[in-house]
């Protein structure tokens, strides 16, 4: 048999296989098909509401960069806040470093006190 | 949707609607898939009712991952083929078990079978494909039914066999030798005539 000839006969074999498939067959898939749409379906159960009142959250989590952004910032507030309250040995000796006692401000009195008042009536 | 509709639509977006409930999306599938694995299937498997089974099989696979399917990974229909290759596979492992189970001979050299290939054969060009294709080694059978029956580009029968395309056209040439020595034979019968061309 040449080339040719099985060309011929491939080109046969298609056409003669797109014939339809027998109807109790295809009404066989189609009952599967169903039946796993409905099973699909029932175990999807009932579409999930939008939750609401986290709109301002959403938003805030959004500008800093999601969740992990917000997580950061806490992280760095509560981590700010202890070291205020204990006030760590180095953190005190850098404070004197820069602000030494001398540099404090002298205070001067504006307004003069209430008992200098009272004599003169 | 009406079926009009989604005739035209292709099979990642009806299996897109179908995943979202769509009826009609089943239908169009149903119609436009069966025939053509049902077919493949009978190739590879020269037993209709067996063909039958592993189409609605793969089908049946097809509706399951529907939900999941994640778009552009790959062709429903490649993957359809690939599904009942290895249906088919299964089955004709467990039919060589039962060949050797019975001490029947489970390898069928093409040589060696043309005797009995002839006297299955009926005088049918289809019937005389057929039976030569059942004589091919499963996995030159399955690429030549691919490629030259099936129309599918070596690509997607090398993603279908899960092979390197080099491999898919060794097969398909193999098999193609193989089909045309088995039916060398028949030539006349099945009504090719010579073209003037002396042996």
């Amino acid at each position: 048999m040449t080339p040719q000839d099985l060309e011929e006969l491939f080109a046969e074999a298609r056409a003669a296989h797109s014939s339809a498939a027998p109807p109790d067959l295809l009404a066989r898939v189609l009952t599967d098909a169903y039946a796993v749409q409905d099973l699909q379906d029932a175990q999807a159960g009932p579409a999930p509401v939008a939750r609401r009142g986290f709109g301002l959250l959403r938003l805030c989590a959004g500008l800093f960069g999601g969740t992990a952004g917000i997580a950061g910032l806490a992280t760095a507030m509560v981590a700010g806040v202890a070291i205020g309250l204990v006030q760590p040995a180095p953190v005190s000796a850098m404070t004197t470093l820069l602000w030494p006692e001398e540099a404090a401000l002298d205070t001067i009195e504006l307004i003069p006190n209430f008992g200098a008042l009272l004599p003169e009536g | 949707m009406p079926l009009d509709d989604l005739a035209h639509l292709p099979e990642e977006t009806l299996l897109a609607l179908y995943a979202a409930g769509d009826r009609s999306a089943a239908r169009v599938l149903t119609l436009r898939l069966t025939p053509r694995i049902l077919g493949f299937a009978a190739r590879l498997l020269g037993d209709r009712a067996e063909a039958e089974d592993v189409a609605q099989e793969a089908m049946l696979r097809l509706w399951r991952i529907a939900p999941d399917w994640r778009p552009g990974e790959a062709q429903v229909t490649t993957w359809l083929y690939r599904v009942v290759s290895n249906l088919v596979t299964d089955r004709q492992r467990a039919r060589t078990r039962r060949r050797a189970d019975s001490l029947e001979d489970a390898a069928e050299p093409v040589d060696e079978s043309l005797g009995a290939y002839a006297t299955l054969l009926e005088r049918d060009r289809m019937a005389a494909l057929d039976a030569a294709l059942a004589l091919l080694p499963d996995r030159q059978r399955q690429a030549v039914v691919l490629r030259h029956l099936e129309g599918l580009s070596n690509p997607d029968i090398a993603t279908i066999m899960e092979i390197g395309v080099e491999a898919v056209e060794s097969l398909t040439a193999r098999g193609k030798r193989a089909l045309a020595a088995a039916l060398a034979g028949q030539r006349a019968e099945l009504g090719y005539e010579d073209e003037g061309v002396s042996p």
